[in-house]
């Protein structure tokens, strides 16, 4: 299969509660338009970036694509077959395949679990190994590919008993001792130091090439994505409004949006930084309840054309080889 | 007056007392801010930078101790009493805080927070000069004064953000600690505000201490940076100094191990080892189980802070150099 | 390192120091404990304790206290003394006996209608609300009524008065729990809800469960001695607080102090001495619960 994970024109909208006055008066129900209606592909082996700020959809699209949470509109096929409505017992098991590794890797493992056990849960659920002994030793074998070492006695701690890195290891191997196809890491390496960071995305990396794995990973550090991904699809808005590689990307940005991201980025470098021509962009990402009519970025964009850019939504372009935007201007 | 000391922080220590032991978080640490002029300090968590502000501004919690001197207007902040002390908050040294919404009153109207802190220090202004004083604050901040009527909980994160800038500029404090102002909010944002800071420095001429882990931070607005690691003010110089010419292997190994944008540079680089634990921290430099260039003496003994081609670097690399003391004034 | 303790002591003496060391609150939790180990003490050796059997008439009646009978005798001429000793043992057997079935009921009650929410939880809610807000020692007393004197009746009659407590904390944490990190880790590798349940969230709330535990304990003594002082509790011969509470106010008149004043001590003691435990415990408790974030 060359396509592990397809989606189309998916869309996630969470309702707002309504009080009894407005249910009663039988206002219509207002929705958070998380996601509105995006469509991507991410072939076998392939790690695709997913980036953008706060509201921009992109931990929801993470959920949707493993199903955590359920679509309200949209298709999700994996692997060839299509899981948008999928629940039950085989939506548990399919979940042997399809794994995430979280942002918080404190919040993300339960403090009464010791760190071993908690990494041998997913192969009790999924019955691999023949005996309790059997998964011990797979789990020792993970703990020393992320550098848990010693293994045995790592496998006995509990996770306020280890460093904030060394949790994040934890989380990253109970994704993966099932061998899953798919994994989706949602900032994996935000809430880590920064010296730390390095350290982690090579060992994702590394273990991408020895599994062979498919990643979506998730992050608004776009210096993050240059090491690991090979496509990137910028978010704004519960909308995709460019794709292409990280040269495309942040060498020739063609969406309003992307370039005032890229020159929001500040650089270590003092003369670059200093001299750097930065296209802020006035106010702050709109309300998702709400989003702005046509293309979601006019009302912030220097170069929106009056009646164009605010009646019609733009449709994606390729304009050269691999690079997509969305925009009216491009 | 520029190029004259506003701050100067002599061998400071700060030391919290916890179930574990004595954690000693600040050790040994001297620095000073002139007068206008971006004093970025930067290090990873647990390197004692968040300390260092909280102690200009005397708002350590109960169980840390403080020894050394911080020279402010000719007089020792740390022999300062609480009286004394709330004087200087706010009216002279004000403070910036990463997360807005936990350090403004959510019960409170905005206009009251400024009303509260303006009469606080000065009784003499009435409640309307402080609410024309408030709107002028937040028209310099971009925010329409009209929101002062509103509560924290109704502002974006950016707003919240300009908000507390606001508060913490209206009685124009010649001294500005900016405690990680940008880390929790987005990347455009973050620019929004680092524009703003900077357009202020420049119109109320103010001294500021930016603290972040954020090298990128440092690199548009301070002058000069400070790098701190397990409590050790390792190097300090101007911030291309610190940039272009690394001197302290850990500014160096930090530099580097930082993702980059540079293209085809994709050769991931990290720093080996973990922080040292600070309830018991390592005899010499606290960076010589990590150090790529370590000696015997590291191991043995502290360096002292060694006067570098314009950069103070603590590191036994450069001995030889002329060491930089910092006398004990008995002033205060 | 020295030096700097001594100065720091030397500058925040007295309340900082009690706060860091938490000797302040160590302090009631030992005494508490001391106190519940002392009467479970009495209650376990009884026999071995008491120097009389306490449902005997071993002397005159009322006699005040003096050297053979250290707290003089009751009416029916009995030891008053034995009789507060082997009053532990009821207490505390229907006081462990009835706190345990309300944690039966209400623990697993909280899990589910906390994890599934829904109609189901309203409907639970309310009717552990309605049960909740009836006056506790009404509640027993009416149920007690019903089902007559014996130890496992009266330990039914309180637990159902006490269940709405183990039930609303336990549902109110499972609903705030279970939106935390790592139960959607749980389901995000595959579990079953009921693994959920009893693996990711049960050992998470059970830790705010010991502190009610122990404050109810206390309460249960309280009931179960009201309940057999109003003469719907142990029937006698059995020595029990409540009852010689009771039956010694009978003869207060008769200026016979003595029998009512050895058993009300008794009660206040043991109810201190769980309060004071529980304080220690939630104290000690809730920084770490705290810590974890």
């Amino acid at each position: 299969m060359r396509e592990l994970i397809k989606v189309e024109n998916l869309k996630k909208h969470f309702p707002l509660k309504k009080s009894i006055i407005e249910t009663l008066m039988r206002v219509p129900s207002r929705v958070v338009k998380a996601v509105d209606g995006i469509s991507f592909a991410i072939n076998n082996g392939e790690t695709l970036g997913l980036v953008g700020e706060s509201g921009s959809g992109k931990t929801t699209t993470g959920r949707l694509v493993l199903r955590l949470i359920d679509p309200t509109n949209g298709k999700i096929i994996f692997d060839g077959k299509e899981i948008t409505s999928l629940k039950g017992e085989s939506l548990r098991k399919m979940r042997k395949d399809m794994q995430i590794i979280f942002q918080d890797p404190m919040a993300a493992l339960n403090p009464y679990m010791k760190i071993g056990e908690a990494i041998r849960h997913p192969l009790k659920i999924h019955g691999i190994g023949s005996n309790k002994k059997e998964q011990i030793e797979i789990v020792y074998k993970m703990l020393e590919k992320v550098n848990l070492t010693p293994p045995k006695v790592f496998y006995n701690r509990f996770p306020k008993e280890l460093s904030g890195g060394q949790r994040q290891r934890v989380v990253i191997a109970r994704a993966l001792i099932t061998n899953p196809k798919f994994v989706v890491a949602d900032e994996a390496l935000a809430m880590l130091d920064v010296s730390v960071r390095s350290q982690l995305l090579q060992l994702l990396l590394d273990l991408k090439n020895e599994f062979n794995l498919t990643y979506l990973f998730i992050t608004h550090d776009l210096a993050t994505t240059k090491y690991i991904c090979d496509r990137i699809n910028v978010m704004y808005l519960g909308k995709i409004v460019e794709m292409g590689s990280f040269d495309d990307i942040y060498r020739s940005p063609a969406h309003p949006y992307t370039k005032a991201l890229i020159s929001a980025v500040p650089e270590p470098d003092p003369k670059i930084q200093k001299s750097k021509k930065k296209l802020i962009p006035k106010g702050e990402v709109p309300n998702p309840i709400n989003p702005p009519s046509g293309c979601r970025f006019h009302p912030r964009c220097p170069y929106a054309i009056e009646d164009l850019c605010s009646k019609e939504e733009p449709k994606m372009k390729e304009i050269s080889p691999n690079h997509f935007v969305a925009c009216h201007l491009c | 007056m520029k190029n004259s000391n506003l701050i100067e922080i002599r061998n400071l220590k700060i030391s919290y007392i916890t179930k574990r032991g004595i954690v000693s978080a600040v050790d040994n640490v001297s620095f000073s801010i002139k007068d206008e002029e971006t004093l970025g300090l930067v290090g990873e968590s647990g390197c004692g930078k968040t300390s260092i502000g909280n102690s200009l501004l005397k708002i350590l919690p109960k169980n840390s101790f403080v020894e050394g001197e911080i020279l402010f207007e000719g007089r020792n902040l740390i022999e300062l009493s609480e009286r004394k002390m709330q004087k200087i908050r706010g009216l002279k040294i004000s403070m910036i805080f990463q997360d807005p919404m936990t350090s403004l009153n959510p019960i409170m109207k905005l206009k009251d927070h400024f009303v509260e802190t303006i009469q606080t220090h000065k009784p003499e202004i009435s409640e309307e000069e402080a609410e024309k004083m408030a709107e002028k604050a937040f028209e310099a901040v971009g925010i329409e004064p009209s929101r002062l009527r509103d509560y924290p909980f109704q502002l974006s994160g950016g707003m919240r953000q300009r908000a507390m800038i606001a508060l913490a500029l209206v009685l124009n404090p010649k001294f500005v600690i900016a405690d990680e102002p940008t880390t929790s909010l987005d990347v455009i944002v973050q620019a929004q505000i680092l524009e703003l800071l900077k357009k202020l420095k420049e119109r109320f001429k103010m001294s500021i201490m930016l603290i972040t882990h954020d090298l990128g931070v440092v690199a548009e607005m301070a002058d000069r940076i400070g790098v701190m690691y397990a409590g050790h003010l390792v190097e300090e110089g101007t911030s291309e100094d610190i940039y272009y010419n690394p001197k302290h292997p850990y500014t160096e190994a930090l530099l580097k191990s930082i993702p980059n944008t540079k293209p085809g540079d994709k050769k991931l680089i990290y720093i080996p080892g973990n922080l040292p634990d600070l309830s018991n921290p390592p005899k010499g430099c606290r960076f010589f189980p990590r150090c790529s260039k370590v000696m015997e003496i590291c191991r043995e003994k502290e360096p002292p802070v060694f006067d570098v081609e314009g950069s103070r670097v603590k590191c036994w690399l450069y001995k030889g150099a002329k060491i930089v003391e910092y006398e004990r004034t008995n002033q205060g | 390192m020295d030096e700097i303790k001594n100065k720091f002591i030397s500058h925040h003496i007295g309340s900082l120091f009690k706060e860091v060391f938490g000797s302040g609150t160590g302090i009631i939790t030992f005494i508490g404990a001391t106190i519940l180990i002392f009467f479970l003490i009495l209650a376990i050796f009884a026999p071995q304790i008491a120097p009389y059997n306490p449902t005997v008439r071993v002397s005159r009646s009322l006699r005040p206290p003096n050297d053979t009978f250290i707290f003089g005798t009751d009416n029916l001429g009995r030891d008053v003394f034995s009789r507060v000793i082997y009053g532990a043992r009821i207490a505390l057997t229907i006081a462990f006996i009835a706190v345990l079935i309300a944690a039966a009921i209400g623990i697993p009650l909280g899990l589910i209608s906390g994890y599934i929410g829904g109609i189901l939880d309203r409907i639970i809610t309310l009717i552990m609300d309605a049960i909740y807000s009836f006056p506790g020692l009404i509640l027993a007393i009416a149920i007690a009524a019903v089902l007559g004197p014996g130890i496992f009746n009266i330990s039914i009659s309180i637990a159902v008065v006490y269940a709405p407590t183990y039930y609303r904390v336990i549902r109110n944490q499972v609903a705030s729990i279970k939106d935390e990190l790592y139960v959607e880790a749980a389901r995000a590798i595959g579990a079953r809800n009921v693994v959920i349940l009893l693996r990711y969230i049960l050992p998470n709330v059970l830790p705010s469960i010991v502190v009610v535990l122990s404050m109810n304990l206390a309460d249960a003594i309280m009931t179960e001695a009201g309940l057999s002082f109003l003469g719907l509790g142990i029937a006698p011969p059995t020595p029990d607080w409540g009852f010689d509470l009771s039956n010694g106010q009978r003869f207060v008149l008769s200026k016979a102090w003595w029998g009512l004043l050895y058993p009300g001590l008794a009660i206040i003691m043991i109810v201190l001495g769980f309060s004071m435990f529980s304080e220690g415990i939630n104290e000690y408790l809730n920084p770490t619960i705290k810590e974890k974030r």
